[in-house]
């Protein structure tokens, strides 16, 4: 918002100030508007057609040339469809939900950098302000399953809220380990910490092992939040049919679906700021054209990401929701903690590459002994006998 | 309508209610119209009661008013999915029953045919329960783009894919050429590098291990009382399998071993057929060597106006899901049956559900389910 | 709960080489794009039964016995046999209905047939509209040339075509007087296809007796017949109703002849209780399969003639009545001291 500001007081310094502010607003709004939902159609038939070809079968084809306006065809179909709300229901909660499921997964574009200082609000607390709202979603979670009046709705909001709230906090303490070492909760800045080095790459903080380790931990806090498999238990559509949007149809389904890639694609926005160096890449710092270039390298690694979110949700089944509570407390939790501390570590040594090699040895170490202690020596690889 | 369940668990200091809960009919996990009336406390199964009979088609009595010949077709709808065990089983009570012996080609043919379905019968088992563990299609449409070939190779032979209709008393109904000969032991040359391939996107993964193992344990006693058979006695360590132990068809004179497991839990019965596939591999390596030629039915067979001498006799085959047994009553005129009973596998199987699935999770009585292998025509018939 | 993380990421591998794969790899993408592509189904293929003719459509194969409405599990298939105006059956189907939403594909009704007449077709686009008539098969639709079976079926059709020749070949070397050409040869009444197609159907939840049924079946089946015989009315009694079982398919001879036997639903006992007092030629007769479907070269009244005239002297041409209508000849032929 401040480039664009300061862009319309050098180039056109006769406008009137209002409406110079007013287009500064108006024009990040704009982008944020119709890029990002215009990315979740797209997301939805990448999707399909990603998982058609994992499972050696084509997408969908038919609606336009290569299924390019399935999204389209999509959204009239779930505009067109009736709004069935059970008699008993509690009607304004079950107007809401949908609609407080949604406002947070938007709000998270706000703070997003894509591109070189273009970024809509450059909030100084940045972070704090992405993991403050996408708690809010929560909210409509259940909501949702209450207002349904259904008993599996029910039993599919509480896991939903059981999960998200406990995949927040090692999401958090992984995403403490970035602030620790840039000291700055805007992510505008965090990713301009990451820029510099070799081809702009190699100051990426995923290459170091406590950013490494942070970012799988954030991934899989993030998968967790968006309900993805191989978390997806609210809407484990096996065992409770749909979970907490069962009840739901027509655009208030669409709506819940919207919150939810919206969430997902914001998340993997903020991954690739933390730890892949946001919109730093080859020739993103070039004078005139480095603002069009940053842009391209935030938008392919996002992409990137959520490619892999697809590709995971593809080939793992899904966990029972007793197991992922543990995983969460007992496996996540704990190494997020010693991530903190090795980060400080690695802060602290005077020897760069001694660091590198001490955190990441230790770090391993860490992984490799939690999962023994956690593990009841149950799950192992078993020997048959044969008959006769 | 759901019985009220009395709740005989010492009471905590904590006033709790339980749920109850119908899974089913209409679901997407319960292979078939199968309906489970499930008492919940929170997440934990207090008390299960299946339901069946949503699919009652009335087999055993329509068998009464057809020919032996005529209730063959109805045999291919019992156990949709292994069309050509159906039939055996069947085609081997009435040739008890008749005293007719079956020449060497058929029976080459009929141990091919069968194996082959008990691959196809696995693996779509091994799909589904990693479909209802929530891996989006990916494993069930790699089952499924082996079964097509299979399915294909039925339909070269005997004229449909599914319900084939193949078998007849005293053999089979027509032969087999040497085209589908060759397609059979291209397919079976090709699957031990699927299985590996599906082994390695399954049987190492960690999430499938946390959720089937220790889950669903079916104790040794427990399933020899109950009449367990199949793959999920095998894999509670029961040494079952009726190839071996009636040796009908040419299962005497072959070389095959019958894996056992120990545990008896969903992973064992999952891990149980994958060995099993292996075996079947095995078997068919062997048959496809030399199939001898000779007549593909026995002469003496008619197609009209066939009679079987009075009397009562049970026919019976390791089907993949478990004990297929055909109990036939003849009575003097011979043209129709007196009486025909089906003991299906799957119906049998599921009587010890409530006891596998009591103190597990509502997650976890789908995949036990799964693990059960059922299919409901054979259950409800 | 925990775990290393190994087993994981060789599943992702896996998948990852299907993804790929199936760009390039045939193999691993399996999908054909119906309705642009369709799948080559095998030579034996089946899916529902079509009549065969030789040449042109009233050159059908079928003779109208009835043996695959007999052996046909979910009776599917109803016939009527086509009579001129003194009753005596000519040797071709009148009516042929395939319920085809109750046939079960199950192919006895093609093993079964002595006259290679019924085959199995490989077309499996049949969806229509409505779920009752427009799924009931009947004459003209089933029709279909010899031609056509070779082309679906060639290795099937030709084995059936050297099988036919040869039979006809050596029928043709015994040269027997009272015989037509093999295949059924009627005297072409004059529209024997159409008004076959229309037919009246009573709903079932009509108000009437049975006795009223039958009548009103009979009136409008005879009020809309064009070539129909006198003894349609009786005929139809049984035309669509299920409910009416205890009337005999085909009571055609009843009140033309004096053979309370010619009745395929009578079985072999009944009958020859029947013709007990009877002279010979009729308790030979009594001993046929009573479908009249010309498969011995006569009907089952000119075949005892024969038989019993000399005329004729193989017992093992009945083809409906196989081994019990043979056995019973042999009988009947040595008591009469005629070997």
């Amino acid at each position: 918002m401040e480039t664009i500001y300061q862009l319309l007081q050098t180039w056109l310094p006769n406008l009137p100030e209002p409406i110079m502010r007013l287009i500064s607003f108006a024009v990040p709004i704009l982008f944020v508007i119709s890029v990002f939902p215009g990315i979740f159609a797209y997301t939805t038939l990448i999707e399909r057609k990603a998982l058609g070809r994992i499972q050696n079968r084509l997408g969908p084809n038919r609606v336009g040339r290569w299924g390019l306006l399935q999204p389209i065809a999509d959204g009239m179909k779930l505009l067109t469809k009736e709004d069935i709300v059970p008699r008993k229901a509690d009607k304004f909660t079950h107007f809401l939900a949908p609609v407080i499921a949604v406002i947070p997964s938007v709000m998270l574009f706000a703070v997003l950098p894509v591109g070189s200082g273009l970024i809509p609000v450059n909030l100084n607390i940045g972070i704090l302000f992405v993991f403050a709202i996408s708690t809010g979603s929560v909210l409509a979670l259940f909501m949702g399953g209450w207002a349904s009046r259904n008993k599996f709705s029910l039993l599919g909001a509480m896991r939903a809220v059981a999960q998200v709230v406990s995949y927040e906090v090692p999401m958090v303490l992984a995403a403490l380990v970035v602030v620790m070492a840039t000291g700055s909760l805007s992510l505008l800045t965090i990713a301009q910490a990451q820029s510099g080095g070799f081809l702009n790459i190699s100051n990426w903080f995923v290459f170091q092992p406590w950013g490494f380790v942070g970012f799988v931990l954030f991934m899989i806090g993030a998968m967790a939040e968006s309900a993805r498999t191989p978390f997806d238990i609210p809407e484990a559509e096996s065992e409770i049919i749909a979970g907490y949007h069962t009840e739901y149809s027509g655009f208030k389904f669409a709506l819940f679906q919207l919150g939810e890639y919206l969430a997902s694609i914001a998340l993997a926005g903020v991954t690739v700021t933390m730890f892949l160096g946001g919109y730093n890449g080859p020739g993103s710092h070039l004078p005139y054209v480095g603002w069009l270039i940053s842009m391209g390298w935030f938008f392919s690694k996002m992409m990137g990401v959520i490619f892999i979110v697809i590709w995971i949700r593809g080939t793992w089944p899904r966990v029972r929701v007793d197991q992922l509570m543990s995983f969460a407390w007992k496996m996540l939790l704990p190494m997020s903690i010693i991530n903190i501390f090795a980060a400080a570590l690695y802060h602290f040594m005077p020897s760069k590459f001694l660091a590198w090699v001490v955190t990441a040895v230790g770090l391993l170490i860490c992984w490799w002994g939690l999962a023994k202690l956690n593990s009841d020596g149950e799950i192992k690889k078993r020997t048959y006998r044969y008959a006769n | 309508m759901i019985q009220p369940v009395a709740d005989t668990r010492p009471k905590g200091l904590i006033e709790t209610e339980t749920l109850e809960v119908s899974i089913g009919p209409q679901h997407p996990s319960t292979h078939g119209v199968f309906r489970m009336n499930a008492t919940l406390d929170g997440e934990t199964v207090v008390a299960l009661k299946p339901v069946m009979g949503y699919l009652h088609r009335n087999h055993e009595q329509l068998a009464e008013r057809m020919t032996w010949l005529g209730s063959m077709p109805y045999t291919d709808r019992l156990d949709y999915f292994n069309s050509m065990a159906n039939n055996w089983a069947y085609a081997l009570s009435v040739e008890k029953l008749a005293g007719i012996k079956v020449p060497e080609r058929a029976e080459y043919i009929r141990v091919i045919m069968t194996e082959l379905t008990r691959l196809l019968n696995h693996i779509c088992l091994v799909g589904f329960l990693l479909q209802d563990l929530g891996a989006w299609g990916t494993p069930l449409l790699y089952a499924f783009r082996e079964r097509e070939k299979i399915l294909d190779l039925f339909e070269t032979v005997s004229g449909s894919r599914m319900m084939c209709n193949y078998f007849r008393f005293g053999g089979v109904r027509v032969d087999l050429d040497d085209k589908s000969l060759a397609l059979a032991r291209e397919i079976t040359s090709k699957f031990p590098k699927f299985l590996d391939e599906f082994e390695k996107l399954l049987s190492g993964n960690e999430v499938l291990l946390a959720r089937t193992q220790r889950v669903g344990i079916l104790p040794k006693e427990l399933a020899i009382n109950a009449s367990i058979t199949g793959p999920m006695a095998r894999a509670s360590g029961v040494e079952y399998d009726i190839r071996k132990v009636d040796k009908y068809g040419l299962y005497g004179t072959l070389d095959f071993r019958v894996p056992l497991g120990e545990v008896g839990d969903v992973y064992d019965r999952y891990y149980v057929r994958v060995l099993e596939m292996r075996e079947s591999v095995k078997i068919l390596n062997q048959v496809l060597r030399d199939v001898p030629a000779g007549p593909f039915v026995a002469p003496e067979v008619k197609l009209r106006n066939f009679k079987v001498p009075a009397g009562d006799g049970y026919g019976r085959i390791e089907t993949p899901k478990g004990e297929l047994g055909f109990y036939l009553v003849s009575d003097a005129q011979g043209k129709l049956p007196y009486r025909y009973h089906v003991r299906p596998p799957s119906f049998i199987n599921l009587t010890i559900l409530e006891d596998m699935c009591l103190d597990h999770k509502v997650a976890d009585v789908v995949i036990i389910l799964g693990s059960v292998d059922i299919v409901l025509g054979e259950v409800d018939r | 709960m925990g775990f290393l993380g190994k087993g994981l990421f060789q599943g992702m591998a896996v998948t990852a080489r299907n993804f790929v794969g199936s760009y390039f790899d045939k193999e691993r993408m399996v999908t054909v794009q119906y309705p642009e592509e369709r799948v080559q189904v095998p030579e034996n293929s089946r899916t529902f039964p079509f009549l065969v003719f030789d040449n042109t459509a009233d050159h059908m194969r079928c003779v109208g016995c009835k043996i695959c409405e007999e052996e046909c599990p979910p009776q599917c298939i109803y016939i009527v046999m086509d009579r001129d105006e003194n009753g005596k059956p000519l040797q071709r189907p009148k009516v042929f209905d395939i319920d085809i939403s109750v046939c079960m594909q199950c192919q006895i009704c093609v093993e079964v047939c002595p006259f290679e007449a019924i085959k199995m077709d490989n077309n499996y686009e049949k969806s229509q509209y409505d779920r009752f008539d427009d799924l009931v098969e009947r004459l003209p639709d089933l029709l279909k040339s010899n031609e056509y079976y070779n082309h679906i079926k060639p290795a099937e059709a030709s084995a059936v075509d050297a099988k036919l020749k040869a039979e006809a070949d050596k029928k043709a070397k015994k040269a027997a007087p009272a015989k037509a050409a093999p295949k059924p040869a009627a005297p072409k009444p004059a529209a024997a296809p159409a008004p076959v197609a229309g037919r009246l159907v009573i709903p079932e939840d009509a108000p009437f007796t049975p006795e009223q049924r039958a009548w009103l079946a009979g009136f409008l089946s005879s009020a809309g017949a064009v070539a129909g015989p006198a003894t349609a009315p009786v005929e139809s009694a049984a035309v669509e109703l299920p409910a009416v079982e205890e009337a005999a398919p085909d009571t055609e001879a009843a009140p033309a002849v004096d053979t309370p036997w010619h009745d395929p639903g009578l079985a072999m006992p009944q009958r020859m209780d029947l013709a007990k007092e009877r002279p010979l030629a009729d308790k030979l007769m009594a001993a046929m399969a009573q479908t009249d479907c010309h498969a011995c070269g006569y009907d089952c009244r000119g075949y005892a003639d024969a038989i019993a005239g000399g005329a004729e002297s193989d017992l093992s041409l009945c083809l409906p009545g196989e081994g019990e209508t043979a056995g019973m000849l042999e009988q009947l032929m040595k008591e009469a001291g005629k070997v």
